[in-house]
C-alpha cells in the first residue's frame, strides 16, 4: 500500500516520506489544495521519476473546454504520469476516442460507493477508484475485497463536502455590498459544526473544517489490499504534515504493527467522518 | 415536426392522473426503492401496474426513477426489482448509475434507459460515453445554456431532456453530500434535507445563504423547442396537485399555442404570471441564456409571496341541488371572482353568489380547509377540476 499526498502549496511539495501526489491542474481541476500549470506538472513529474504522479482533471466539463482537454490529455500522455483523476466522462471517452494508454481514476466524489460500479468502470479501462468519503469502513473494505478496480482512499484531510457552479461568495458579498472574500468559515447551527467555503474560478467548494482522522483505519485497509492511500495537508503546521507521512510510511513498511503508531495520532482528533457512522436516507415509512 | 413531450413529475397515483388529465405526455414516478426522493409517498409495484395501465390507454408514458447512488448492499437486492418493475409496464428507466444503465440495456434492451441530471453531464463528449452505452435521452444537468444544449444536440443526435420549471439544486446534481455531513442524511440515496435552504452563522453581519431562487422557463420554450430537445421536464414529485395541475396545464397550453400559432401576447402574460405566482417563490432562468449570478439567490431566508389562490378541488356533483361538490383548500366569500377550470382545459369564469355547506346550509365565506363544500353551476366537470381565485 502506497502513500499519495496532497501538499497545500507547490513549493511544499517533498515526496521523501510518501509514494507520490496529487496536482490539480490550473483551470481543469477544483478543490485543490494548490494548482499547477502543466510546465510545473511536466517539471515535478522529471524530478521525482520513481514517484507516482496523479493529475487531477476533475472538473465538470462543457462543450468549450472539449478541444482544450484533447491537448490537455496528449501533453499529459506524453509526460508519463501515473494517472488521471476525472469526474467528468467525456474524459474516459475522449481516451477512447484519441487511443490514449494513460491510466485513469474514476473520482466522481460522492458516487464512488459499491464494487459492481467500480468493476464495471474497470472493464471499460478505468485502472482506479478513489472511494467516496461518505461511505463506512465496511463498506470500502468490501469493495476493495471484491473489485477488480486498484482502490484508492482519503484518510486524513478535511472532507470536501459540495460544489457548485454558483459564485456563492461573490453573490453573498454582492448583496451585502462588501468588498469580496473567497474564503468564510461557517457555522451549521444545530449541529454546530464548521465548514469552509472556497470560492476559486470554476465556482464554490465547501469543506468539513473538522479533520478526518483514518489513521485507525490505515491497517484494515492494507490488510483489504488498498493500493493507495491518500493524505491531504489540511494540518495546522507543515512540519506536523512531514512527520505524518514519515510515520505512516514506517507503519506500513511495518505492515501496520505498531500499536504506537494509533496510540501518536489519537492527536488529529477523533473524527472519523463516515468510517464508522451510517447515514440514513429514509426517514419516515411510507404511507 | 414531432411535438416535443411534456414530462410531469408524480408523487402519487393520484398526481399521476392529475399530471396526465392536465396535458403531461409522460410522467416520472419513484418506486419503494431506489429513488431519490425516499421520502415521497412513493409507488408500489401494484400502484406502478395501475399508472402503467391508466398512462397507457391514455397514449402516455411512465418513466421510473432508479437514480440513487448505489452502495454496496443496494446491489443484490436491485435486480429483482429492476425485473419487477418492467413487468408493471413501465417505459423507461432514469438511471445515473453507469453500471446499472449497462445491466438493464443488456438485460431489457426494448425499455429506454434515460441518464438522470444526478450526473451532471454538461458537454457533448460526455453525452457521446452514455449514447455508446445505449442510453436512450440524457437529462442534462441544470448548469447547461442554450448554446450548449443547441451544440450537444446537433453534436451527437441524442434525445436530450432538460428541466423547465421547480426547483433548482445550488450545487451541481450528484456533486453535494451537504445533507450527509449536516444532517446525516444520504442526498445520494433519497434523504436530502436540503441544506442548500439552511442559514448558516458566519463573521459578517447576515447569515451566508445559498438557496436560489426556483427556475421558470415558460418565455423560452419557443427557443428549446426550436433547438431541438425532446423532452421538457418539471421538477417535484413531492408537490401538490393544485401546483401540478396548474404547471402542467399553463406550460401544456404554451407548448400547444406555440406549434399552432395560437398563443397571444396577452394569453402567455397570464399563464407566465400564473405560473410564477404557484410556488410562492421567486423564479429565474438561471443558466439559460448567462451565468447564474446574485440576482438568482435568496439572502434573507426565503423570501415568499403568500399565496392563497387555490380554493378548492371538485370531487364530484350535486345533481338534485345543480351543485359542485369540492373541498376548501383556501378562504373564499360571496362576491368573490374565480376561475373554474378543468383537466382538459376549459376555464369558466365564475362571481360566488351562494355557497352552501355539505347539507345545503348556506354560508357567508368558506373558512375551513378541507370542508366539503358546494357551488351552484349548471354542470358536472370532470373529475381533479380545481377553482382558483382570480381577484387578488
Amino acid at each position: 500500500m502506497k502513500i499519495l499526498s496532497e501538499f497545500r502549496k507547490k513549493s511544499s511539495i517533498d515526496m521523501t516520506y510518501c509514494d507520490g501526489a496529487i496536482l490539480a491542474l490550473k483551470d481543469y481541476s477544483v478543490m485543490g489544495k494548490d494548482y499547477y500549470t502543466l510546465e510545473e506538472i511536466e517539471k515535478i513529474v522529471s524530478n521525482n521519476l520513481d514517484k507516482d504522479i496523479f493529475v487531477s482533471l476533475n472538473r465538470n466539463f462543457f462543450n468549450a473546454d472539449i478541444s482544450y482537454l484533447k491537448d490537455i490529455l496528449l501533453r499529459l500522455e506524453n509526460i508519463k504520469v501515473k494517472g488521471i483523476l476525472f469526474y467528468d466522462l467525456a474524459i474516459l471517452q475522449l481516451k477512447k476516442e484519441l487511443n490514449l494508454k494513460i491510466p485513469l481514476v474514476w473520482n466522481q466524489t460522492h458516487m464512488v460507493n459499491n464494487y459492481k460500479t467500480c468493476d464495471y468502470y474497470f472493464s471499460r479501462g478505468v485502472e482506479y477508484a478513489l472511494l467516496g468519503k461518505e461511505i463506512t469502513l465496511d463498506e470500502v473494505v468490501e469493495i476493495i475485497k471484491k473489485s477488480s478496480i486498484k482502490c484508492m482512499v482519503e484518510v486524513v484531510g478535511c472532507a470536501s463536502v459540495a460544489f457548485s457552479k454558483r459564485k456563492l461568495l461573490t453573490n453573498y458579498y454582492t448583496d451585502l455590498g462588501k468588498e469580496v472574500k473567497n474564503e468564510l468559515n461557517i457555522l451549521e447551527r444545530v449541529s454546530n459544526d464548521n465548514y469552509i467555503v472556497k470560492e476559486e474560478n470554476s465556482g464554490t467548494g465547501f469543506y468539513k473544517e473538522k479533520i478526518t482522522n483514518g489513521t485507525g483505519i490505515i491497517k484494515d485497509l492494507y490488510n483489504a489490499g488498498c493500493e493507495y492511500i491518500i493524505m491531504r495537508d489540511d494540518l495546522e503546521k507543515e512540519e506536523d504534515f512531514y512527520e505524518l507521512l514519515k510515520d505512516t510510511k514506517q507503519y506500513i513498511l511495518e505492515k501496520c504493527s505498531l500499536d504506537s503508531y494509533v496510540s501518536k495520532y489519537k492527536k488529529l482528533g477523533d473524527y472519523t467522518n463516515f468510517f464508522f457512522n451510517k447515514t440514513i436516507y429514509k426517514v419516515k415509512k411510507n404511507g | 415536426m414531432d411535438k416535443l413531450e411534456l414530462l410531469a413529475p408524480a408523487g402519487d397515483l393520484e398526481r399521476l392522473k392529475v399530471n396526465l388529465l392536465y396535458g403531461a405526455d409522460s410522467v416520472y414516478i419513484g418506486g419503494e426503492k431506489f429513488s431519490l426522493r425516499a421520502n415521497a409517498t412513493n409507488f408500489t409495484l401494484d400502484e406502478i401496474k395501475e399508472g402503467c395501465s391508466f398512462a397507457h390507454k391514455l397514449g402516455k408514458k411512465v418513466f421510473l426513477t432508479l437514480n440513487i447512488v448505489f452502495h454496496n448492499e443496494d446491489m443484490e437486492e436491485v435486480f429483482n426489482y429492476i425485473d419487477e418493475v418492467v413487468l408493471c409496464g413501465i417505459d423507461a428507466f432514469i438511471v445515473s448509475d453507469a453500471f446499472i444503465i449497462s445491466y438493464i440495456k443488456e438485460k431489457y434492451p426494448q425499455v429506454e434507459v434515460h441518464l438522470s441530471t444526478q450526473n451532471s453531464t454538461t458537454n457533448y463528449e460526455t453525452v457521446k460515453y452514455f449514447k455508446d452505452e445505449g442510453v436512450d435521452r440524457v437529462v442534462l444537468a441544470r448548469e447547461v445554456g442554450e448554446k450548449d444544449i443547441a451544440e450537444i444536440i446537433k453534436k451527437t443526435g441524442v434525445d436530450i431532456e432538460v428541466f423547465i420549471h421547480g426547483a433548482m439544486c445550488t450545487c451541481y446534481s450528484g456533486r453535494c453530500a451537504l445533507s450527509n455531513y449536516v444532517t446525516n442524511r444520504d442526498a445520494n440515496r433519497g434523504g436530502c434535507s436540503q441544506v442548500c435552504r439552511f442559514a448558516f452563522a458566519c463573521c459578517e453581519e447576515k447569515d451566508f445563504t445559498l438557496a436560489t431562487k426556483d427556475l421558470n422557463m415558460a418565455r423560452y420554450i419557443k427557443n428549446l423547442i426550436d433547438i431541438g430537445v425532446k423532452s421538457l421536464k418539471i421538477e417535484g414529485r413531492m408537490r401538490s396537485l393544485y401546483y401540478l395541475a396548474t404547471v402542467i396545464g399553463s406550460y401544456r397550453r404554451i407548448i400547444d399555442g406555440i406549434y399552432d400559432g395560437t398563443l397571444t401576447k396577452e394569453e402567455f402574460s397570464i399563464l407566465e404570471e400564473r405560473l410564477n405566482k404557484v410556488a410562492n417563490r421567486e423564479t429565474s432562468s438561471h443558466y439559460f441564456l448567462k451565468e447564474a449570478d446574485w440576482t438568482d439567490q435568496y439572502y434573507s431566508g426565503r423570501v415568499e409571496i403568500s399565496n392563497q389562490d387555490y380554493l378548492g378541488l371538485i370531487t364530484g356533483y350535486d345533481k338534485e341541488n345543480g351543485c359542485l361538490i369540492l373541498i376548501e383548500r383556501n378562504y373564499f366569500k360571496i362576491g368573490d371572482d374565480v376561475e373554474i377550470f378543468t383537466p382538459t382545459g376549459e376555464v369558466y369564469k365564475y362571481k360566488v353568489y351562494m355557497i352552501y355547506d355539505e347539507d345545503m346550509n348556506e354560508l357567508e365565506v368558506a373558512r375551513h380547509p378541507e370542508q366539503v363544500l358546494k357551488l351552484k353551476f349548471p354542470e358536472e366537470l370532470a373529475k381533479y377540476s380545481m377553482i382558483r381565485r382570480i381577484n387578488s
